[in-house]
């Protein structure tokens, strides 16, 4: 398999991508152990203090300890967009699949509702139904995979149809086999590869615009906490306070690029013609 | 041609009907409603009553929506605000034009960086000032533009005290000269600008650079140089062009883009633009705001899509001759 | 891109390094300034300066018949006038469009003698017929001026002549010339002309003509106010400053930013904490900053749902009859019992969550009387001191003990835990609410704080009483009238989310409106006091103190639990203390 670490040696763009994301997930993974305060105690007496031995990136305006808040903040980050991303990957690959494979009349209902869909302004969608809707983080993570489907679906689509009239196809047709197991059984595994570029990409742009989201107050809210609402809190003065706000963007930069070089190395080793 | 246009604007009318409504649908179905923020001990039942009919929000949703429509297309009347009772258009119009102007600048300031970039690593590529400039543009596209703004604002506004930190102008700019008028506006923009600006500049920069490297390699290019024409002549009058198609036809996605990084620009820098006039109609359930600014949304979208697909068609022969094609 | 791993780490580093490298040079933009008084000795008074208030949101109006926020009420009070403003004892009066008045108590009715030498800001001169057509707008039900409630009493406003206006009411009352006196004169010459139903968007709200020191000056959507100088201002020699203009800036830290940075001379409603800054600073003598504080209108208690939830529920939807619910509805398991109440307001230590959570700028409250009222009488608050053993003690004798040795109490297998509900983004009310989870889980009771935003809150659980406990505050009027939260009428409305009903209460709460005389007042206002702060349907936890600062270089700015716009005709700026904004406009 190409995307395996062995391979990745060799690409310079995978390596330091899988070791920027790796970083990042081992800080989520092993945070809590490495620190013996919690996200949501709060002690008002030592707020807003710099960071020191008992709280390595300082504390924010309730007393909270920052760091623990990062890895906390960061774990719900990364569950929101790749619970967003397998979600629209999922409902993307399905329609692109069968509305590919189907052609006729199902097609042109299924692009056209993926034209209307593109045509929405995105962000403005997805603020009213954020901003208006209950706070919840479910709501969020659907909203952004309805918003985020689309994309996969024209790219499975077209990569369906170049192998629609392909000799393993055609064969698999007439031995009788059905749709669903041609669409995935066979068809599938070959256009694997842009479908994995692509989620991986949709992950940084999800966490984005989550973040985004956040920091107006409407994505993730209290007391829950993302690296975006944690940027929030540090609005107020950024470089005096610098522990609340430097921290949590450079973690946000160093996911977004590690997953954007990580998409990009897979690209070159997918497909180096269509690679940027 | 013409044929291809009237299709598409034929085909974006059900789009914006379709668009509009489900905006309506979430905007009155969502819970809570504007009324109670008007909500006080002393008041009746009565003038709860009549706030509630003032809001309209005493009807069913169907019916509310039909007034809406019909209100919109025959008089052009999109009401008036919940907040303040202004009417809609005037204010989105009066927030226009911040919005526009920031992102005019932006536009300029990503396409001025990111191709001349672009075309100049493009040239350079593989070497180490190719690189550099590869990684800088790389944390450029991952920053978020909020936090960049904040990191700006951090620096050059309350550590050095170069530049303000919000607002388009300060309060005494009435009392300005002509210069001094042109000297604090673009004061007050530049760090928006380069907020705004930064992250496009750097996607720019991928697609030109892209463009540009296969361009240069590509046979008709080396055909050129074999029969003597200039580098400089090569690299403007043949790569560009083939390099700016993409950029084109990004233009569809550029262009909202644009304008949805507008919104965070807006409210980090306090800049009364329609992205905050949209943040804050949500926080308040300004119903007729958020209706006439989802119209204002999708209308611009639909728009410059079509730009991007009539540009498509014209620069480029290949679709125009009908063997792509929607 | 190919991109090695060295220039990945360069590029992360690259950033921190010159964020680190820069955020060491500061400039220090403060110059040392002697505190000159607020109040100085020798005044010499000059016109002129300019005045930069910033507030967080755009009025919605300049109608003082519409606007409801605090911004635009700021902005109106500058504009307008009233017939007299209160004084600082909350109990007498001050002449301002009115220059006297007689109270006849037999007839009863109160006539004022008006000026005669007030004009409108736009050269109209003001007559009692601008009296009586305002009064007309506050009590038009389509206009729905949300202080209808002063006029209630009155039965009639008239003119006999242009400086004289009559005002009749049905009952004798002690707050007669505060129900005439309440609400903000508007100019019937350009609003007669106006349909009620059009007035709500008529152009006159963004543009509006008053009697007060400031005029209309323009107004910069979602950017600037401006107010100038009233050249015709019915008392000589005033305002003397030039201008006032207010800046809209949505978010706290740009203001902060901007009061520091000195371009905004004056900000209300700070932050606690960030006001701890500005408090050091100034006592450093590192600023110029000037804190000013004063009781405000605020405070903040834990209401407690005293009925039972789905009992009331299903009693509203089968349509049972209001008294039968109000009198027989099921006690809440929970909270029902008094004794419970008064368990749980024990196990609070109420002075430090008023300290964490105000860094000391609030004071305590006990119970329903504001401390800025004079009905306010300390003594005739039951007192409920932080023992926390005492109240395991009362727990245990109503039945709630630790009897599976989970460290909850229960009783009859039902555990003693519920949601503390307040509003999400509110961080004072979601501290409390941090804090109160804390202190019970002490005593062995699971609360679990759950923060709801608001639509849900006030717009569906507060009104259909479907909550266990919430933490949240009221801001209070002018007089100790609670009947919108307690009173058996006002049962079914959306304030009066706690259930409580006690016939005592509503007797009191009647008396106490048809007193004639303070001090019987008084005693019913004691009595009621004595009776809510034992039944506790609220734990009250504190008063709020108004954190506000500005600028030093304005002078004889008199500020009291009314506020800080009370006397803005008299502030001045000393020549000496000018700066470039003071001087840069010209007329």
């Amino acid at each position: 398999m190409k995307i395996l670490p062995s391979n990745a040696l060799k690409n310079r763009s995978l390596s330091s991508g899988y070791a920027a994301i790796g970083l990042v997930f081992l800080f989520l993974l092993l945070g809590p152990l490495l620190t013996p305060n919690n996200h949501t105690s709060q002690d008002l007496s030592v707020s807003l203090q710099a960071p020191s031995a008992s709280h390595w990136v300082g504390t924010d305006y309730y007393g909270r300890d920052v760091f623990a808040r990062l890895v906390y903040g960061g774990r719900i980050t990364w569950l929101v967009a790749i619970a967003a991303t397998l979600i629209a990957v999922c409902i993307g690959t399905i329609i692109g699949l069968f509305s590919a494979y189907r052609g006729g009349w199902i097609d042109l209902v299924v692009m056209r509702l993926v034209d209307v869909m593109l045509a929405f302004p995105k962000l403005f969608v997805v603020l009213l139904i954020v901003g208006l809707g209950a706070s919840s983080i479910n709501l969020l993570i659907w909203v952004l995979a309805l918003f985020s489907w689309m994309e996969i679906a024209r790219i499975i689509r077209s990569e369906v149809m170049s192998q629609k009239n392909r000799t393993y196809i055609k064969s698999a047709r007439a031995l009788g086999f059905g749709t669903p197991r041609i669409l995935f059984k066979h068809v599938l595994p070959n256009i694997l590869g842009p479908i994995i570029v692509s989620s991986v990409l949709l992950i940084s742009t999800i966490i984005l615009v989550e973040s985004g989201l956040s920091f107006l107050g409407l994505g993730i809210q209290a007391p829950n906490a993302s690296w975006g609402s944690i940027l929030n809190d540090g609005k107020i003065d950024p470089l005096g306070t610098w522990w609340l706000s430097v921290p949590a963007g450079l973690l946000i930069l160093t996911t977004v690029t590690g997953f954007n070089l990580i998409g990009d190395g897979l690209q070159q080793l997918f497909d180096p013609k269509k690679s940027l | 041609m013409l044929h291809g246009i009237i299709r598409r604007l034929l085909s974006a009318i059900p789009t914006l009907l379709i668009g509009i409504t489900l905006c309506f649908l979430i905007i009155h179905l969502a819970p809570g409603n504007p009324a109670t923020r008007f909500l006080n001990p002393s008041q009746s039942a009565q003038t709860q009553e009549i706030i509630r009919e003032r809001f309209g929000i005493n009807q069913s949703v169907p019916v509310q929506y039909g007034h809406w429509l019909e209100r919109v297309l025959f008089h052009f009347d999109f009401g008036y605000s919940f907040y303040n009772g202004k009417s809609c258009v005037v204010v989105l119009i009066s927030a226009l034009k911040p919005t526009l102007i920031l992102s005019f600048w932006a536009l300029i300031f990503a396409l001025f960086v990111g191709v001349s970039l672009g075309i100049v690593t493009a040239t350079k590529a593989d070497t180490r000032f190719d690189r550099i400039i590869n990684s800088i543009m790389m944390v450029f596209i991952s920053t978020p533009a909020f936090w960049l703004g904040l990191m700006f604002i951090g620096l050059f506004t309350i550590r050095l005290g170069w530049l303000p930190g919000s607002h388009l102008h300060s309060l005494y700019y009435d009392q300005l000269n002509s210069f001094g008028q042109l000297l604090d506006s673009v004061k007050h923009l530049i760090l928006p600008v380069l907020t705004l600006g930064l992250p496009l500049a750097a996607t720019l920069f991928k697609y030109i650079r892209t463009g540009m490297i296969d361009a240069l390699q590509s046979d008709y290019i080396l055909a050129a140089r074999a029969r003597g024409i200039r580098q400089s002549t090569i690299l403007w009058k043949y790569s560009l062009k083939n390099s700016l198609l993409p950029v084109v036809s990004l233009l569809g996605v550029i262009i909202p883009a644009l304008l949805s990084g507008a919104v965070i620009v807006e409210v980090v820098f306090a800049l009364p633009g329609v992205g905050r006039a949209m943040v804050t109609a949500v926080f308040g359930r300004d119903y007729p705001i958020l209706m006439a600014g989802a119209t204002l949304a999708f209308i611009t979208v639909i728009f410059f899509n079509m730009i991007a697909d009539i540009l498509n068609m014209v620069l480029d022969p290949r679709i125009r001759n009908g063997s792509g094609g929607l | 891109m190919k991109i090695s791993i060295r220039s990945l780490i360069f590029q992360m580093c690259l950033p921190c390094l010159i964020i680190i490298l820069l955020f060491s040079c500061q400039k220090n933009r403060h110059k040392q300034f002697e505190h000159s008084d607020l109040y100085p000795k020798n005044k010499q008074i000059q016109n002129g300066g300019t005045l930069v208030a910033g507030i967080r949101a755009e009025p919605e109006s300049l109608n003082p018949l519409f606007a409801l926020s605090q911004s635009a009420r700021n902005i109106i009070g500058l504009v307008y006038s009233r017939l007299a403003d209160i004084n600082e004892d909350l109990k007498s009066y001050s002449p301002r469009l009115a220059k006297s008045w007689d109270i006849s108590t037999d007839i009863p009715r109160i006539t004022f003698h008006l000026r005669t030498d007030v004009q409108w800001q736009d050269g109209t001169p003001f007559t009692s017929k601008d009296v009586v057509f305002t009064y007309q707008m506050h009590i038009d039900p389509v206009v729905a001026w949300d202080g209808i409630a002063y006029k209630q009493n009155i039965s009639s406003v008239e003119a006999p002549n242009n400086s004289t206006v009559v005002f009749s009411f049905f009952q004798n009352s002690r707050s007669m010339l505060m129900d005439a006196v309440e609400g903000y004169i508007v100019p019937g010459h350009i609003l007669q002309s106006i349909s009620p139903k059009d007035l709500f968007t008529a152009d006159f709200n963004r543009h509006p003509i008053g009697t007060g020191p400031f005029r209309f000056g323009n107004w910069i959507d979602m950017q600037t106010i401006t107010l100038l100088k009233n050249d015709k201002f019915y008392e000589p020699g005033k305002p003397h400053l030039d201008r006032i203009i207010f800046r809209i800036v949505p978010d706290n830290f740009n203001l902060l930013n901007q009061l520091k940075a000195g371009e905004i001379d004056l900000v209300e409603g700070i932050y606690p904490k960030d006001f701890q800054s500005i408090l050091q600073n100034w006592d450093q003598d590192q600023s110029v900053i000037r804190p000013i504080t004063y009781l405000g209108r605020r405070y903040d208690f834990i209401g407690w749902n005293m009925i039972d939830p789905e009992s009331y529920r299903i009693a509203v939807d089968t349509g049972m009859s209001p008294d039968a619910i109000k009198n027989d509805i099921e006690p809440n398991v929970l909270f029902g019992r008094r004794k419970i109440r008064a368990a749980l307001t024990m196990a609070l230590d109420r002075e430090a969550i008023m300290n964490t959570v105000n860094f000391g700028m609030a004071v305590p409250l006990n119970g329903p009387v504001p401390p800025i009222l004079p009905s306010y009488n300390e003594s005739a608050n039951a007192s409920w001191e932080y023992n926390p053993q005492k109240a395991k003690k009362i727990l245990s004798e109503q039945g709630w003990t630790d009897s599976d040795g989970d460290n909850i109490l229960d009783k009859n297998g039902v555990p003693f835990e519920f949601e503390l509900l307040t509003e999400s983004g509110n961080l004072r009310w979601e501290q409390v609410a941090t804090i109160v989870q804390a202190q019970l889980a002490d005593i062995g009771i699971r609360a679990t704080p759950r923060f709801l935003e608001p639509a849900l809150l006030y717009g569906k659980l507060l009104p259909a009483k479907d909550f266990d406990a919430v933490v949240i505050g009221w801001s209070v009027g002018l007089t100790p009238d609670f009947s919108p939260l307690f009173h058996s009428a006002t049962f079914f409305t959306p304030f009066h989310f706690t259930g409580y009903s006690s016939p005592e209460y509503d007797r009191l709460d009647e008396i106490s409106k048809t007193a004639l005389s303070d001090d019987k007042a008084q005693e019913y206002y004691d009595k009621i006091a004595q009776l809510l702060s034992n039944d506790l349907p609220y734990t009250w936890l504190y008063y709020r103190m108004e954190c506000s600062a500005v600028h030093s270089r304005f002078k004889d700015i008199i500020y009291d639990k009314r506020g800080i716009y009370i006397n803005p005709e008299d502030w001045w700026i000393p020549q000496s203390e000018r700066l470039f904004i003071d001087t840069v406009f010209q007329k």
